[in-house]
């Protein structure tokens, strides 16, 4: 899918937090989660080369509209879900898997504007 | 006298159009050749304003991390004596020819215990600094972007960094500034050495980890100024920073980390005071690890050790 078609916005739900953030259309999965004030612990060069950032995409599809190397993420990773948050653009609504102790949100003081785009773990 | 310094690093970019967008623009190096190589890939040449030879960075679309290092020699003599020692160590040794690399003399080609490719050359193509050698002003007037004056080290990742001490011991003549070992111990394990063959504190620096992985390379900036200055810059072209500005307790260098659009990791460095080879070595051990890598914060992050192209 090329950019311009991406004129939705997409919405990034974490695992098992139940953390939801709403991206930009044609946002990258890193990028869109830090806008929204959630911190994610692995992060590494945020230009696709080291494959730090890579996590478990439990639902939806995922778009690269850079070149990633393929000693970075394989195709075998590409294919049984893995996703390179710094890059990985969404194609429609995604679900990812983040331990819990691997992400936090940002909701007190100042950081909570930071936020308006995101909600916190279901109350239910 | 042997290696003089670190010639050229050669990299990999995954798109060319944002590396040169970096280098060029943000970083200001001067491009002297834009070629396509034997294998296909595109590549481009870059020169700091205060370096003389036709290149020090190589740029190649296609994949990331460092294809190899050049090392430039005094005599075309050395590039004999230090095939001879090589062998001696036990390395597989090439000859490459002038033009193999273009600009670059004939020279010797070997693959390093860490898994790296080093060559050796004498003879490169002279363009000249920026500013002459008649009458030179301190800098030229139009420098682009941070402007930085020359390739200064840099830092890989190996499984063994005590053999590679060795090898750039006994093959280049290199001796250790500073060093990371377990203890104070005879027997301690060495974790990471900063090696030079000269005044200037490091050429190579080998910390513990994968083989072949690049860990940064660095710039050369005069003083804390620049190194502030380029940091700023970096802001406005939305280079993502990854520590710093700051000082180095190792080296006593002042410094920003960096990532090119490929994810591999730049630094700009100013400062480190001089080395002798009679200077005693100075020593880190881990308690103290943090300091020694970033003196300011005193804290070593996850990144610093995973974070490799």
């Amino acid at each position: 899918m090329s950019r311009g078609e991406a004129s939705v916005v997409p919405t990034v739900r974490i695992e098992p937090s139940g953390f939801v953030a709403r991206l930009q259309p044609g946002e990258p999965v890193l990028a869109g989660l830090h806008r929204c004030g959630f911190t994610v612990r692995q992060v590494g060069c945020r230009r696709g080369g080291c494959g730090i950032c890579k996590l478990e995409l439990v639902q939806g599809e995922v778009t690269y509209e850079k070149a990633v190397a393929g000693t970075v993420l394989t195709s075998d990773e590409r294919a049984s879900g893995t996703c390179l948050t710094c890059r990985a653009v969404p194609a429609g609504d995604i679900t990812l898997h983040i331990d819990i102790e691997d992400v936090s949100a940002a909701p007190t003081g100042l950081l909570k504007y930071l936020n308006i785009a995101a909600t916190g773990p279901d109350k239910e | 006298m042997g290696v003089m310094r670190m010639g050229y690093a050669h990299v990999r970019v995954t798109d060319m159009a944002e590396a040169k967008d970096h280098y060029a623009t943000t970083m200001g190096l001067y491009e002297t050749r834009s070629d396509v190589s034997a294998d296909g890939n595109q590549r481009v040449f870059y020169k700091g304003w205060d370096e003389w030879d036709h290149h020090s960075v190589v740029l190649e679309e296609g994949g990331v991390g460092v294809v190899k290092y050049g090392w430039k020699v005094e005599y075309e003599s050395d590039i004999d004596d230090i095939e001879r020692k090589a062998r001696d160590f036990g390395l597989t040794v090439e000859r490459m020819s002038a033009g193999e690399n273009p600009e670059i003399g004939d020279g010797i080609r070997f693959t390093t215990p860490s898994e790296h490719v080093f060559e050796v050359y004498h003879q490169a193509t002279a363009i000249g600094t920026e500013v002459g050698t008649h009458n030179p002003d301190a800098f030229p007037r139009h420098l682009v972007g941070v402007g930085v004056p020359a390739l200064d080290h840099s830092l890989i990742t190996c499984e063994d960094p005590a053999l590679m001490q060795s090898m750039l011991e006994r093959v280049f003549g290199f001796y250790a500034t500073e060093r990371v070992q377990t203890s104070l111990d005879d027997d301690a394990h060495l974790i990471a050495t900063w090696m030079t063959s000269n005044n200037q504190i490091h050429q190579l620096a080998c910390l513990e980890g994968p083989q072949a992985k690049l860990h940064h390379f660095a710039f050369r900036l005069g003083d804390w100024n620049e190194v502030g200055r380029a940091a700023d810059l970096m802001a406005m072209d939305d280079v993502p920073i990854d520590v710093g500005p700051t000082r180095h307790g190792i080296t006593r260098g002042q410094t920003v980390y960096f990532f090119d659009p490929s994810g591999s990791r730049n630094e700009v460095f100013a400062g480190g005071y001089l080395a002798y080879r009679d200077r005693p070595v100075s020593v880190w051990t881990p308690e103290q690890l943090g300091k020694g890598i970033f003196y300011h914060a005193r804290e070593l992050n996850d990144r610093f050790t995973t974070v490799l192209t």
